[in-house]
């Protein structure tokens, strides 16, 4: 393949002498998913935090198997490359559908302000694809649309609405993580502005609404952090992907043909990266972010519904009941929050709250909407994701049983949510430690700390003992903690508990709800566990 | 979210809740931070939820203490709606005098606030970012025209040259001031509420909502 053999040793030497692991977990036969969850869980959050922008090498890939747009049984050394390299074509080849289902405008040219798969000075050829079946949209019955003609069945009309909400898009694109240089970059930002709107496009229900463009954000940076450029290496040939060229990262070889087309049976290191290569290509960043994007909009997207209300009035004489359907999902996870979590573990601020009449929505729809992003330092917060994906699967029943076990609320819980209160209660914030990592200035030195070869390292190993913290970093490694503990908690069998499930569905939500929840009981547990 | 260097005492006579309005990218948020902390920041994050900044000033020789809520441009949904007006008493709706279409959302804002907010809240129309007056595409007369058949107080402001933001908060604080003052003649309602907690009310909810206080929604 494209490493040669002593430079294989040298890594390996590299390795050795660093004391690391061996990028092999991830081959090794009885790895599951449970393994890779306890990663996150075991270590409250996955790597170290290493610097401001919390880089924890190959963390996409293992948000990838938590929401389950890489299925972790495809990467062992011992199943066929072809299932992988199917799986991730076949993801790839649907986002691809999708740009050319909503960025080809009717008179078949490409939406200049997006990203394209194929981009030749502007238009898009859509001749030389199947896929130009758009091309004809404005000619009908042989009369070419006058995009300025203002009929409703205009396909500019249609084209022109898309434009606009890109426009609105574009907005909130321009002012993700300011403090962030990463965000900057315009590559970057046409990325996020695409996958948005194509999401908005196929969830007409919600469409694009604000805070969704920090969540993107996040998985962006994730992904790209963690993204390999084969060019960086020695290629064998340059044959050409199925995807085109690339503008922005000329990679001349696409990992997927070379291995479907070579057939060939490597040595399993080699076999090991080419699977890291096709999973990791930066050519396809954009089309795995979307696939990310989409698996966490399946729990986040009903946070953002803005349209139950119109429901309101029409129906129901009982009030209780209409105000149940008029309530959307977010204000009834705002409501439980603090009508049921906080008066339990912390009667005393729930009561200041009621009393100055603090409706929870109005603290509580920032905390969910861009999970915990403008609370916590961004490394923190990553980290709280890590652990909020990784035990999606495991926490139906938690938030009940964390909720039963809760009879004993201490000062400590009361103080954690405080902490998060004390902006709305005017109280002075808690001094933080500053990180004083610099953060790259660019994205191409972003991404200069990530040569390929990188991969693999240092986040497999046996847990090591969290490090002490204080403020932000010690709450956060406390809620990974609590998680876990639940866990144990919910596999003694004895705590189940059911009730509200139109409150309480499954998934991150419950992460979340159960973070706020079992602090309690789960120092009990923690130190019991350390011990 | 808060106004953390703000000093929490209650060394203030009155306390007026304030919301911010208008499409999203007009400048609510920097007229804000303009206004409490004197702070500008070209690449602000966009809000999402609410945030609230307070700043106390004297008016007739009285502490008010104005208690401003700024929400997301986009935010539409009726929950979060009604927990926004509820007790406000004055509103500004802020525009960019850059972008027709904020302006012409004017309209529906204050329909908005027709409907959810008291009756007697006190508004004003404000234009941002008038330091870009040689990009303008709203015309002064005209905003000034509408503003005047609405009856809402009016101003053209910059939050980035810090022009008029002070006197746009402090034009619609003065006319609040008086509208109580007035109101509280009017209903011979002598003693002025006491300050007691973090949020009061001056002006009694909206009759339709009085029978939804108990409940825990809004």
């Amino acid at each position: 393949m494209s490493l040669s053999a002593s430079q294989l040793e040298d890594r390996q030497a590299r390795e050795q002498f660093l004391n690391r692991p061996l990028p092999n977990e991830l081959r090794h036969p009885d790895l599951t998913l449970e393994d890779l969850q306890e990663q996150a869980t075991a270590r409250q959050g996955l790597g170290d935090v290493e610097d401001e922008l919390g880089g924890v090498t190959l963390r996409s890939l293992f948000w990838r198997i938590y929401l389950g747009t890489l299925n972790v049984n495809q990467v062992l050394s011992s199943t066929p490359r072809a299932l992988l390299s199917n799986s991730l074509r076949d993801q790839r080849q649907q986002y691809d559908a999708l740009r050319r289902k909503w960025l080809i405008s009717p008179d078949g040219r490409w939406a200049t302000d997006c990203t394209s798969p194929d981009v030749v000075d502007g238009s898009f050829d859509g001749s030389s694809t199947s896929e130009g079946t758009k091309q004809a949209e404005s000619v009908v019955n042989g009369i070419a649309w006058d995009p300025l003609n203002l009929g409703e069945t205009n396909p500019w009309q249609t084209w022109f609405a898309q434009t606009e909400l890109r426009g609105t898009i574009d907005k909130d694109v321009e002012r993700t993580f300011p403090d962030i240089p990463y965000f900057r970059d315009p590559y970057v930002r046409r990325v996020l502005k695409t996958v948005l709107f194509l999401w908005a496009m196929e969830n007409s229900d919600i469409t694009y609404r604000q805070g969704m463009h920090e969540l993107l954000a996040v998985i962006m940076l994730v992904c790209d952090r963690d993204s390999l450029n084969r060019d960086t290496l020695p290629a064998k040939n340059s044959q050409s992907s199925y995807i085109g060229n690339d503008r922005y990262l000329n990679v001349p070889m696409s990992p997927l043909q070379s291995q479907l087309e070579d057939g060939r049976h490597s040595p399993s290191g080699e076999k090991m990266e080419d699977a890291m290569y096709m999973v990791l290509d930066r050519r396809f960043l954009e089309h795995d972010v979307h696939g990310l994007f989409v698996k966490l909009m399946e729990h986040a997207g009903s946070w953002y519904e803005w349209r139950t209300e119109t429901i309101e009035g029409s129906l129901a004489q009982d009030r209780s009941k209409q105000k149940q359907v008029t309530k959307g999902r977010i204000i009834a996870m705002c409501q439980h929050m603090q009508g049921v979590l906080l008066k339990q573990v912390d009667p005393v601020l729930w009561q200041t709250l009621e009393n100055a009449a603090i409706e929870p929505q109005i603290w509580g729809i920032r905390w969910i909407r861009v999970l915990f992003t403008r609370e916590f330092p961004f490394a923190s917060a990553l980290r709280l994701w890590d652990g909020l994906f990784a035990i999606r699967d495991q926490m139906d029943d938690l938030v009940e049983s964390a909720m039963k076990v809760l009879k004993d609320p201490t000062i400590a819980t009361g103080a954690a949510i405080a902490l998060e209160n004390q902006e709305v209660l005017g109280i002075q914030p808690l001094k933080l430690d500053a990180p004083e990592t610099p953060i790259p200035s660019n994205t191409s030195a972003f991404r200069s700390k990530r040569q390929p070869q990188a991969f693999g390292r240092g986040q497999f190993g046996p847990a090591s003992s969290p490090a002490k913290g204080y403020g932000f970093e010690s709450f956060t490694r406390g809620l990974m903690d609590r998680a876990q503990a639940s866990g144990k908690l919910r596999k003694d069998g004895s705590l189940r508990y059911c009730a509200n499930s139109h409150v309480l569905t499954q998934g991150i939500d419950k992460a979340l709800l159960t973070t706020v929840s079992t602090l309690s009981e789960f120092r009990v547990s923690y130190f019991s566990y350390r011990t | 979210m808060g106004d953390n260097t703000d000093d929490y005492s209650y060394d203030y006579e009155y306390l007026y809740k304030i919301v911010l309005i208008g499409d999203l990218g007009v400048g609510k948020s920097n007229l804000l931070s303009r206004f409490t902390r004197d702070e500008f920041n070209l690449e602000s994050r966009s809000t999402i939820g609410v945030e609230f900044a307070t700043r106390t000033l004297e008016i007739d020789g009285r502490r008010v203490k104005a208690q401003i809520w700024d929400t997301a441009g986009q935010e539409r949904y009726r929950a979060i709606t009604s927990a926004y007006y509820r007790g406000a008493v004055g509103a500004l709706i802020v525009y960019d005098i850059l972008k027709t279409e904020s302006y012409e959302s004017v309209s529906r804002w204050l329909k908005e606030l027709k409907e959810h907010a008291d009756t007697n809240i006190v508004i004003e129309l404000v234009g941002n970012k008038s330091d870009l007056d040689h990009l303008r595409a709203v015309p002064t007369e005209e905003a000034k025209l509408f503003a005047n058949e609405n009856s809402l107080l009016f101003t053209e402001a910059s939050a980035l040259s810090s022009d008029n933001v002070d006197l746009s908060f402090h034009q619609l604080l003065k006319n609040i001031y008086e509208m109580i003052s007035k109101h509280q003649l009017d209903t011979n309602d002598q003693g002025a509420q006491k300050p007691s907690g973090p949020t009061i009310s001056l002006t009694p909810a909206p009759q339709e909502k009085k029978g939804k206080n108990n409940s825990n929604c809004c």
